[in-house]
């Protein structure tokens, strides 16, 4: 642990990383003790006030209304929940598949691997944002669905990259002095192979969690994310989109927070498979 | 290495972000008057959100395709602006007797090709319109009536039965050449479309634009501009930024919050033109059992919005609000039937008696197409959630939408609407509300009998009492919540189009235009 601390005090970006999600973290899980509005109530005789700092703007909406007249500053904070809970929820979804499929195919072998490999590689060729695009259509929109779409697009990276790892593991004699002792297939895969590759995995799951957050912005913005009524960034760029011309921070304010969040992320997943494994700085 | 790219990315991101937003308030749009000298071609560019359907006619369903199209070619009959029926190729018509109407061509009439327009292209025209096998889109709105050739420019037009709105209708029926179109084919045709309209055709880019350019022989008055271009920029922020930069002269479907932005900058000229596009909130009351089956529910629904405040909050002003299913501008327009006020007292006492003292949650379905259609929605779900209903709205795309609503499968409400070059309250009636009509989601056996005997009453007074009484039945059926009409939106470069009319009917036309 002491060690992890001072890797990351070395490291300028990854403390801009960490510093941005916690950010992100606190403003999420206390959206709703923070903001100053309820961001669902509209108010369509205020509406598309600028930020408080400019020349329209009025003090009761520190970051301004949209189209409705809904704060926007409370949107936003409630905004970064859902991000949140897609970016976990789709991580640990993807995460969980992603892992055991891949310990099956390089455990394993044969037609397992080769079945399951062929899948990645299909699915591979999909276009990212088409896939998402397919499954939404076919799904509809809705949180969960949301979260499924995060995990099924994302599970073949870790599957691809536990089964290489686990591939040249299980090669090693101490799996083959477990096997000897009589271990079970299933405890020399989960308590012995698993805990070698889970670092691996972290710094994927980072790159991951990034890309989801991208996703479902994207999906917000084309309409087919999570219902009208949930505020997402996404859907606060998407609806500005029009007033783009007119009222810039409309579009600036949610950008940003997509923009800081997905840099946040990654430079802590950078910083965090520079520490664990080392052998990749030189 | 990859660390700074990726933040390098980043950065040039969010300042392509901002950069992006600041620049196009500086530029205006009187800058492009230069384009108008006095050798280069006096050209008009217009804009709107989606590419026409097709060159032919026939094929064109799209407000946006009539549009292009009306310049092109040239109908028998046509609107002005306010919607008055005025001759176009036709000299003279009158109705004979209840399903004959007479028609003398004008016999200066050429296509571009130099035929010459008589009785027959208008037969050919109609004839091949309502021929089911080739698979018009329309055919099902042409399908009653025939021509009858008695010379050159002479021919009655024979319904199947009695039709009060044939002059509105044949204002869509644009006359194609007939010696044309059987030499070359539908496929040639519509890649080098020939007309007698006052612009003739020069290119179509698809997706990109249309070129247009005058036609010296018009029969009518001739343009007084040299060319015109249909630009195809689907984004609304887009459209605005193009038309600021000089790179369009008109602009239309521009979002309201952008009317009031536009019209404080110099040199452009905002309009909100009041259209015969209605809107409500209908009711799907033919998918099994569902609380809008019960009239007192969708009583109670209307009872439950403020469509003032939609109007003045939503759509910035840009509608007026209608009491029922038809609008001043349509015939037989009844200002005396009341429609439903903003009372969410009433609505909740109503809800009660249904049973429903509790409120219910309920589905809405929306597609984007008309006026702010989102933010519609969203603030009527913040209405309705006073009353105790919970509406989860659905976004879905229009032509997923469609099919729904074509298979009585949609939600139990949804936002709709229509309108167009020949709306009336027939056509909505026959359409939207009389069963087997395409977008009919509620079964009333009575409400089809009244709308079947209106179209076709012959007498005036008969005819406008029963116009009337559908109105008022339309309220008291609630079969919708009849919202508002919306305003077309444009705005244009006013420091230099001369003369140009925004339309009731949505439709863009060009011929009187004249540049500085």
């Amino acid at each position: 642990m002491k060690a992890l601390w001072r890797s990351l005090k070395q490291s300028k970006t990854g403390m801009i990383g960490l510093a941005i999600v916690l950010v992100v973290v606190v403003c999420a899980i206390f959206a709703y003790q923070l903001a100053p509005c309820d961001p669902l109530q509209q108010d369509l005789m205020n509406k598309l006030h600028d930020p408080a700092w400019t020349a329209t703007g009025t003090p009761e909406h520190l970051l301004g209304t949209d189209q409705l007249g809904r704060d926007v500053l409370s949107r936003l904070l409630v905004g970064a929940r859902i991000t949140l809970l897609v970016a976990l929820a789709g991580t640990v979804v993807g995460g969980v598949v992603g892992v055991v499929l891949g310990c099956l195919a390089g455990y394993y072998g044969g037609w397992v691997d080769a079945v399951l490999m062929r899948l990645v590689d299909i699915q591979l060729c999909f276009p990212f944002t088409l896939l998402a695009l397919f499954i939404a259509a076919v799904l509809g929109g809705s949180l969960g669905n949301v979260i499924l779409i995060a995990g099924i697009t994302s599970w073949v990276r870790y599957a691809r990259l536990v089964r290489g790892e686990i591939l040249s593991i299980k090669e090693c004699e101490y799996i083959e002095a477990i096997r000897a002792e009589g271990g079970s297939d299933a405890r020399i895969i989960f308590r012995h192979i698993l805990p070698n590759v889970i670092s691996s995995v972290i710094v994927i799951a980072t790159l991951e969690m990034a890309k989801i957050v991208l996703m479902e912005a994207s999906l917000s913005f084309l309409g087919y994310g999570v219902p009208v009524t949930i505020p997402t960034w996404g859907r606060m760029l998407s609806e500005a989109r029009a007033n783009m011309v007119s009222n810039p921070w409309q579009c600036i304010l949610p950008g940003l927070c997509i923009t800081l969040t997905v840099l946040g992320v990654n430079l802590l997943g950078d910083w965090l498979r520079d520490y664990l494994d080392p052998k990749l700085d030189v | 290495m990859k660390k700074f790219l990726s933040m390098a990315l980043c950065l040039a991101l969010s300042m392509s972000l901002l950069a992006g937003c600041g620049s196009s308030a500086s530029s205006s749009a009187a800058a492009s008057s230069e384009a108008a000298g006095s050798d280069t071609p006096k050209t008009v560019t217009y804009a709107n959100a989606s590419d026409i359907a097709s060159l032919d006619p026939r094929r064109g369903t799209s407000t946006i395709t009539a549009s292009v199209l009306a310049d092109l070619y040239s109908t028998l009959v046509k609107t002005d602006a306010e919607g008055n029926i005025v001759l176009d190729a036709a000299a003279s018509y009158e109705r004979v007797d209840d399903v004959t109407w007479h028609f003398t061509l004008r016999d200066d009439v050429y296509f571009t090709n130099g035929d010459h327009m008589t009785s027959a292209d208008v037969q050919y025209t109609i004839d091949s319109l309502k021929n089911k096998d080739a698979g018009y889109a329309l055919s099902g709105d042409f399908s009653f009536m025939s021509v009858e050739v008695l010379g050159d420019y002479e021919f009655n037009i024979v319904t199947d039965q009695p039709f009060n709105s044939l002059p509105l209708r044949l204002n869509y029926v644009k006359i194609i050449p007939s010696k044309y179109v059987q030499e070359v084919g539908d496929e040639a045709f519509a890649k080098n479309p020939v007309g007698s309209g006052p612009f003739k055709f020069v290119s179509w880019t698809k997706d990109d634009k249309v070129v247009m350019e005058k036609n010296p022989d018009y029969y009518g008055e001739v343009p007084q501009i040299d060319q015109l271009v249909y630009k195809v920029i689907p984004e609304a922020a887009d459209r605005v930024a193009a038309l600021q930069a000089g790179e369009v002269d008109i602009i239309c479907s521009i979002p309201t919050t952008q009317a009031n932005y536009l019209s404080s900058t110099d040199g452009v000229t905002v309009v909100g033109q009041p259209s015969t596009r209605v809107v409500w909130l209908q009711f799907n009351t033919i998918n099994g059992d569902s609380p809008v089956n019960d009239l007192k529910v969708r009583q109670a629904l209307n009872y439950a919005i403020d469509r003032d405040s939609l109007i003045t909050g939503v759509l910035d002003g840009y509608a007026v609000k209608v009491a029922s299913i038809s609008t001043p501008e349509y015939n037989d327009y009844d200002a005396s039937v009341q429609g439903y006020t903003y009372d969410p007292e009433k609505a909740k006492s109503l809800l009660a008696e249904a049973g429903y003292a509790d409120g219910f949650t309920v589905d809405l379905s929306v597609s984007g197409g008309f006026l702010n259609a989102t933010d519609v929605v969203q603030a009527v779900a913040s209405q309705l959630a006073e009353v105790g209903v919970t509406v989860n709205i659905q976004q879905e795309d229009s032509a997923t939408q469609r099919d729904k609503i074509m298979s009585g499968t949609v939600a139990p409400i949804f936002l709709h609407g229509l309108g167009g070059p020949y709306c009336d309250i027939d056509l909505i009636a026959s359409i939207g509300f009389t069963k087997g009509g395409r977008y009919c989601t509620w079964d009333s056996d009575e409400f089809a009998d009244l709308a079947s005997r209106a179209a076709a009453a012959v007498d005036d007074t008969e005819r406008a009492r029963l116009h009337s009484e559908m109105q008022q039945f339309m309220v008291d059926q609630a079969p919708a919540v009849w919202l508002y009409q919306q305003d077309t939106l444009y705005a244009y470069n006013s420091a230099k189009v001369q003369n140009w009319t925004a339309r009731t009917d949505e439709v863009v036309l060009m011929d009187g235009v004249s540049v500085q």
